[in-house]
């Protein structure tokens, strides 16, 4: 490399095709490559980030994985890409979180809660719901906050919730005040039992219904798909009113493994309540 | 590869000053060449001082393989109406076989392989070069990766002591 000498570009193209901890090596090769893994945009998934020797991480809050996590953040000073956080509690998600979406590039943010406590569950800080960069995001055992703004996620288009408390407010600005959003996957619970769907541009659907009786899509011009998964059979009535568009509509039992349609993967476990 | 008379052939010089001539179609594959091409369309001979001729002819020779290769795909659909899946799928794996062993080349060709490729800007050849660069990477020792690229570590052992520190489980022995 040094013959050819590669422009810092295509160093960090290389680099952003590595693992982690592989880039992060790269630091000590010479003088020259201290930084660049530094200036690389980041893709980081704490899952896939493991000591040499696992017993060093026991626990679900992997002592190692969060020193490891905490230095990359104090080091690297380029764009986040993309993020996702399984590992960690509430206050330690924050402080990642927050720091991910200041930087004003992240894509793709998947978290999910450690915690086991559902009182505990990470409140999204209210800095994310305004982030313009975020295109997709996956939640599992957080919380909005209860004051939400009018409008919420400028860009998002792709949103997954599970172990998500979704009260009537919230549900109501996911389907018609995120401009951007064409995917949803919620779980929806509730004690009325009819539930009337409108979304102006929402495209898929896919949601687990608990305690609903009947389930009606009174206006959703470009809904495309739309999945369903009953709790035990709860929901006796499908009412499909005004969706021009709709050319799939699916029924999953929770038993069920799997569906797979082009690039979606249904899958019933997704959607649980934990 | 089919070669119509109508054809018009654009003649490339490498830096060393030897002559290619290539259908207009393979040196489009170079984003380079075709933004040249549609700035000023009567262009038949382009000079390329950042590529030498040992490198530019295997840059042709990756381009025509995959002129070749979206040809024969094409006609392919257009004999019977649509493709065929598993036909397609072969295909697909010949070509990559054919990249992997194009990538069979010695470190410092590599290197300028990836270069040319960044200049010429052929997305494919970038893309499949920079990934076999990673993969010399991956896994391996800054020892290793060092003695793999000719790297010359000018770091004093007190800096290489204070990034290790800063990042200490990076450098664990492990696997």
């Amino acid at each position: 490399m040094e013959k050819g000498s590669l422009p810092d570009c295509v160093l960090s193209s290389i680099l952003s095709l590595l693992p982690i901890k592989d880039a992060v090596r790269t630091s000590v090769l010479s003088s020259r490559w201290c930084h660049l893994w530094k200036a690389t945009p980041l893709r980081l998934d704490d899952a896939v980030l493991r000591p040499g020797n696992p017993d060093r991480d026991v626990g679900p809050w992997g002592h190692w994985t969060r020193e490891a996590v905490t230095s990359i953040f104090a080091s690297h000073h380029g764009p986040i890409e993309t993020l996702s956080l399984s590992r960690f509690d509430s206050s330690a998600l924050d402080l990642f979180v927050q720091s991910a979406v200041q930087r004003g590039s992240i894509r793709q943010l998947t978290l999910s809660s450690n915690s086991f406590d559902p009182f505990a569950s990470h409140q999204l800080p209210p800095s994310l719901l305004n982030c313009d960069s975020l295109h997709q995001l996956s939640l599992h055992g957080c919380h909005f906050p209860q004051l939400l703004p009018p409008s919420i996620f400028p860009n998002l288009k792709e949103l997954s919730l599970s172990g998500v408390p979704l009260p009537h407010d919230l549900f109501r600005i996911l389907l018609s005040e995120c401009p951007s959003l064409e995917t949803l996957r919620v779980v929806y619970d509730s004690l009325d039992p009819v539930l009337s769907i409108s979304s102006p541009r929402l495209r898929k659907l896919v949601f687990r219904l608990l305690h609903i009786k009947e389930l009606i899509i009174k206006d959703a011009p470009n809904l495309e798909s739309l999945m369903l998964n009953f709790d035990h059979y709860t929901t006796k009535t499908v009412k499909v009113l005004d969706a021009p568009k709709l050319q799939l509509l699916g029924f999953i039992d929770a038993e069920f493994q799997g569906l797979q349609l082009g690039g979606d993967f249904f899958r019933p476990s997704d959607n649980t309540i934990h | 590869m089919a070669r119509s008379s109508t054809e018009n052939m654009i003649t490339l010089m490498s830096s060393d000053g030897e002559e290619f001539m290539v259908t207009e179609k393979v040196a489009r594959e170079c984003t380079t060449i075709r933004n040249m091409l549609e700035d000023d369309c009567v262009i038949t001979n382009i000079p390329l001082p950042n590529v030498t001729s040992d490198i530019l002819s295997m840059v042709i020779e990756y381009c025509m393989e995959h002129v070749a290769a979206a040809e024969k795909a094409a006609a392919e659909t257009a004999e019977k109406g649509s493709s065929s899946a598993p036909a397609a799928a072969k295909a697909n794996k010949d070509l990559e076989e054919w990249d992997k062993a194009f990538m069979n080349v010695d470190v410092y060709t590599l290197c300028d392989l990836i270069l040319a490729a960044n200049y010429l800007n052929v997305s494919g050849l970038l893309d499949l070069t920079i990934q076999t660069a990673a993969n010399l990477i991956k896994g391996k020792s800054p020892e290793q990766i060092r003695k793999t690229f000719h790297i010359q570590n000018d770091l004093s052992l007190e800096e290489e002591e204070k990034i290790r520190s800063q990042t200490p489980w990076a450098f664990e022995k492990s696997e």
